[in-house]
C-alpha cells in the first residue's frame, strides 16, 4: 500500500469542545471559568463531560460521580440534558453538511468530513475548516477543534492536539514530521495491556513503532500489530462511512461495578436496545440482525447474534432477541463488565414496505404509531420522556 | 453380522440415507450409518434425530445382526468400488471388515447398540397415494417456507385433512407471513388414518419425502404420535414433526376479491423475471399497472436504473396500481403448469391470488408491498 498510489484524501475530525458543559455555560453564562461537571444522575453515574476548568482538578469522563466529587468538590454538578445536547448537535451537522454530504457521526459531538476534492468549490481544506469553526462559533455560540489531514486517523489525533478551539493541518508530506514524535498512548485501539506490551519492547513513540520490524509485531499482537504499524505511518485507508451507509447501529455500556444479576444486566439491555430503535428511526433504517456483545470481568468478549426474517426497527423486538442471545453467553455466571447491542443489515425504511397476510401486521403497525409517539415526545423531553416502566425502577 | 452385497444397490441405497446425516454433529454416532441385516434382507438406515430414513436391499445373508459404520467413508468407499459385490462382516470389538474383488479394509466403528432407536411404524394407520401427488403438493409449496415470522414458527408446511361433501382432501399449507401457498388433493380412504389435527412438517423431512417420491408410483403416510410416517416397498422416512403454531390462514384464503384478470403464466413469469434483473436486495418491488387491457411492469433501482414491461390483457376495467415483490410471482409462476393464471384482487393493500385451471386444489396469496 503506497499512500502515493490512492488518491490523497482530505479529511476534517470536528470535535467539540467539552461540548455538554459548554451548552450549559452557553445556556447559564455565570457558569463560565467554572468547573462544570455534566455526569450522571445517581450514585452509580459517571461524569459524562467535564468543563475544561474542571479537567484540571483530573476530572475526566467515564469517572465515577462519586470520585469527580472528591477530587473537585467544588465543582458544579449538573445532570445531563440530551434534548438539548441533541438540538445544538443537529445544528452543528446541518453546518457540516453545507459543506459536504460526506459527513461521518461519530458521536452527538464529533464527525469526520471528507471534504476531497472541493478546492475549487471551497477553497483550500485550512480555509474550509476555518470557516466551519467560524460557522459554528457564530450560529451555536460554540467552539469546536478541527484536525485536517490525508486520512480519518491522523484527522482525529490533529484534532486533539490543540484543543480548545484548536486547528492543526497535517498534510501528505508532513505526516512523519506530525506522527513521529506521538507516544504510542496516541495509537488508536491501544489500550493499557497493549502500550505496556510494546514498552517492553522499547517501543515508546510512532517512530519507534514505525521502524519497528513488522514480523515481530505481527507475532506479538498479531493483525492488531500491523495494523498500528500502517496507522504509525499514517496509512488509513478508511473511507468516511455517512449515516446512510453505516454498516451497523449500537450501544454499549461498560459498568462501574462487574455485574452478576441476570436480571440487571436484561434492564441495561433493554434500556441499549431502546435508544438504538431510537436512532435507527431517527435514521430511517431498519435492520435484519441483532447482535449482542458481552465482555467479562476478565476482558474476553463473546459476540452472539441472530439474523432475523424480516426488516425491524421497533426496541421491544431488540430486546427479546437480544435477552434471548444473552441466555448463549455465560452472563451470571461470569461477572460481566461491558454489554453492548448493536444492529446490522441496515435497509431504509421505506423499502423493505412488504405488508403481512396475517393480523398481527396489525400489531406491528400500531407499534410503529406508538415508537414514532415516542420518539417525538423524547425529542422534546429528553431521552426519558417515556421509556419502559422496567427502567424506572432506579 | 456377514453379508454380501450387490455394489450398486448399496450404493444407491446408502448415496439415499447419508444425506440425512450431520455433517457437524457432536453425537459422533449421527455420522453413522446402521447396516442390519435379518434372515433374508439388509436394511441401510440413517437419522439426524429429527428425520429417520431406512432403505431395504436384497442380500445373502451370511450372518445376521447389526453394524454401524461411518456414512461418508461407506459412500467413499462404494463410490471407489469397481467390483459387483461387496462383502461386509462384523469382527470383534466393533471392527468392521469390508472387501470386494482387490481391497480390503478395516474400520473402526461403533457399537450398534448405541444407534438411536427407530420409531415402530408397524402400527401407524397409513393411507396411499400417487408419488405424483405428493410431490406435486412440495413442489407447489415448500418455497414459502420461513424460518421464523413474528412469533410463529414457519419452518415447515402445515398438513391437516379436510372434509369437502363425502370427499376428504389432504392440504399442505406454506407461509413467510408475506405470501401463502396452499395446495389440496383428494386422497381415497384419507378418513381411515388417525389426522385429527394440523400438523407441521419440517423443510428438512419434505426434502426426503421428496426424493422417495421418485423411487415409484405409490406412497403411503400415516401419523403417529409426533411423527409422520412415509414409505413404499423399500423405502421408510419417519419426520418427527414440529411442534409449533400455524397461523389462522382460513380467514386470508377465504377474502373476497372483486376483480379478476386471466393471462399467458409464461409471460407474466418471464415479465417477472426481468423485473428481477435490476432488483437488488434492499429493492425487489415490482409496480404492476393494470388499464385500457395493458399490464405494465415497473422495477426501479436507485443504484442501477430502472425496468419496463408489458402484457396485453383483457382489463377494460378502472385502473389499479399494486407493488409486489417479483420473486414472489416468480416462486408461484415456476411452481404452476396451467397454460393460462387467473389472478384476483382488490387494491394495492390486500393480497393478490394467483390459480390456474390445471393446478388443481392449488392457491398462491401474494401481499402487496408499499412502492
Amino acid at each position: 500500500m503506497d499512500i502515493e498510489q490512492s488518491k490523497i484524501k482530505t479529511i476534517i475530525h470536528l470535535d467539540m469542545d467539552a461540548f455538554y458543559p459548554s451548552v450549559e455555560i452557553l445556556d447559564n453564562p455565570a457558569l463560565r471559568g467554572k468547573p462544570v461537571i455534566v455526569g450522571g444522575n445517581s450514585k452509580r453515574g459517571v461524569v459524562s463531560s467535564a468543563s475544561y476548568e474542571a479537567r484540571k482538578f483530573g476530572v475526566h469522563s467515564a469517572q465515577p460521580i462519586a470520585q469527580a466529587i472528591r477530587l473537585c468538590p467544588q465543582g458544579i454538578f449538573l445532570p445531563v440534558r440530551m434534548a438539548r445536547y441533541k438540538e445544538l448537535s443537529d445544528q452543528i451537522f446541518a453546518i457540516f453538511h453545507r459543506f459536504t454530504p460526506l459527513v461521518e457521526p461519530l458521536s452527538i459531538d464529533e464527525a469526520f468530513l471528507d471534504i476531497t476534492g472541493t478546492e475549487r468549490l471551497l477553497g483550500e481544506p485550512v480555509a474550509v475548516a476555518k470557516l466551519i469553526k467560524k460557522t459554528v462559533l457564530a450560529e451555536t455560540g460554540l467552539t469546536v477543534s478541527a484536525g485536517v489531514a490525508p486520512s480519518k486517523f491522523v484527522a482525529k489525533i490533529a484534532s486533539d492536539i490543540d484543543k480548545p478551539d484548536g486547528l492543526t493541518v497535517v498534510t501528505a508530506n508532513g505526516l512523519t514530521a506530525f506522527l513521529d514524535p506521538l507516544p504510542v498512548s496516541r495509537m488508536w485501539g491501544a489500550g493499557k495491556v497493549t502500550q505496556d506490551k510494546l514498552e517492553r519492547y522499547n517501543i515508546k513513540s510512532f517512530k519507534e513503532l514505525r521502524l519497528f520490524p513488522v514480523k515481530t509485531l505481527e507475532r506479538l499482537f498479531g493483525k492488531n500489530g500491523v495494523r498500528m504499524q500502517l496507522m504509525a505511518s499514517g496509512i488509513d485507508e478508511r473511507e468516511v462511512v455517512t449515516g446512510h451507509e453505516a454498516k451497523s447501529i449500537g450501544h454499549e455500556e461498560t459498568f462501574v461495578d462487574d455485574i452478576n444479576e441476570i436480571e440487571l444486566l436484561e434492564r441495561y439491555l433493554l434500556e441499549l436496545s431502546m435508544k438504538t430503535a431510537e436512532r435507527m428511526r431517527h435514521m430511517g433504517l431498519k435492520a435484519k440482525v441483532i447482535h449482542l456483545k458481552v465482555k467479562y470481568h476478565d476482558f474476553t468478549l463473546v459476540t452472539r447474534s441472530l439474523t432475523l426474517d424480516d426488516y425491524i426497527d421497533d426496541g421491544m423486538v431488540i430486546y427479546m432477541t437480544a435477552r434471548d442471545l444473552l441466555g448463549k453467553t455465560e452472563a451470571g455466571v461470569r461477572p460481566v463488565r461491558l454489554i453492548g447491542v448493536s444492529v446490522s443489515g441496515l435497509n431504509t425504511d421505506g423499502l423493505s414496505g412488504q405488508m403481512s397476510l396475517f393480523a398481527r401486521d396489525n400489531k406491528k403497525e400500531k407499534a410503529r404509531n406508538l415508537n414514532r409517539a415516542i420518539d417525538s415526545v423524547n425529542k422534546r423531553f429528553g431521552e426519558k420522556g417515556i421509556i419502559p416502566g422496567r427502567l424506572l425502577s432506579d | 453380522m456377514e453379508i454380501k452385497v450387490n455394489r450398486d444397490s448399496l450404493f444407491k441405497s446408502v448415496s439415499k440415507v447419508q444425506s440425512i446425516l450431520e455433517k457437524r454433529s457432536n453425537m459422533p454416532i449421527l455420522s453413522m450409518i446402521l447396516i442390519s441385516a435379518d434372515d433374508r434382507s439388509v436394511n441401510i438406515s440413517a437419522t439426524d434425530l429429527e428425520i429417520s430414513m431406512q432403505q431395504k436391499i436384497e442380500a445373502n445373508v451370511i450372518t445376521a445382526g447389526s453394524i454401524t459404520i461411518s456414512g461418508r467413508k461407506l459412500f467413499e468407499i462404494l463410490k471407489e468400488s469397481k467390483s459387483n459385490d461387496i462383502s461386509i462382516k462384523e469382527k470383534e470389538n466393533n471392527w468392521v471388515f469390508i472387501s470386494d474383488d482387490k481391497t480390503q479394509y478395516n474400520l473402526a466403528c461403533m457399537s450398534a447398540e448405541e444407534y438411536p432407536v427407530f420409531v415402530e411404524p408397524e402400527d401407524v394407520d397409513m393411507v396411499e397415494m400417487e408419488c405424483t401427488a405428493l410431490a406435486d403438493m412440495i413442489n407447489k409449496t415448500i418455497y414459502a417456507i420461513t424460518l421464523e415470522e413474528a412469533g410463529y414458527k414457519l419452518s415447515g408446511v402445515y398438513t391437516e385433512r379436510i372434509q369437502r361433501e363425502d370427499a376428504y382432501f389432504l392440504r399442505m399449507v406454506s407461509t413467510d407471513g408475506h405470501r401463502l401457498s396452499l395446495s389440496d388433493k383428494q386422497i381415497d380412504n384419507l378418513d381411515k388414518i388417525k389426522m385429527d389435527k394440523g400438523v407441521m412438517i419440517p423443510k428438512k423431512g419434505l426434502l426426503e419425502l421428496n426424493k422417495i417420491t421418485s423411487e415409484g408410483e405409490k406412497i403411503s403416510i400415516g401419523f403417529k404420535e409426533n411423527n409422520c410416517v412415509a414409505k413404499n416397498e423399500n423405502s421408510l422416512v419417519v419426520i418427527r414433526l414440529l411442534e409449533s403454531k400455524f397461523p389462522d390462514y382460513r380467514e386470508v384464503i377465504s377474502i373476497d376479491l372483486k376483480n379478476s384478470v386471466s393471462l399467458n403464466r409464461n409471460e407474466l413469469f418471464d415479465g417477472m423475471r426481468r423485473m428481477m434483473i435490476l432488483s437488488s436486495e434492499s429493492s425487489k418491488g415490482v409496480q404492476i399497472t393494470l388499464q385500457n387491457n395493458i399490464m405494465e411492469l415497473v422495477s426501479i433501482n436507485p443504484d442501477l436504473g430502472d425496468v419496463k414491461d408489458h402484457i396485453k390483457i383483457d382489463y377494460p376495467g378502472e385502473m389499479v396500481e399494486m407493488g409486489f415483490n417479483s420473486k414472489y410471482f416468480v416462486d408461484v409462476l415456476q411452481s404452476m403448469e396451467s397454460e393460462n393464471v387467473v389472478i384476483c384482487f382488490n387494491d394495492n393493500s390486500s393480497p393478490c391470488m394467483l390459480r390456474g385451471e390445471d393446478d388443481k386444489g392449488f392457491l398462491g396469496l401474494i401481499m402487496p408491498m408499499r412502492i
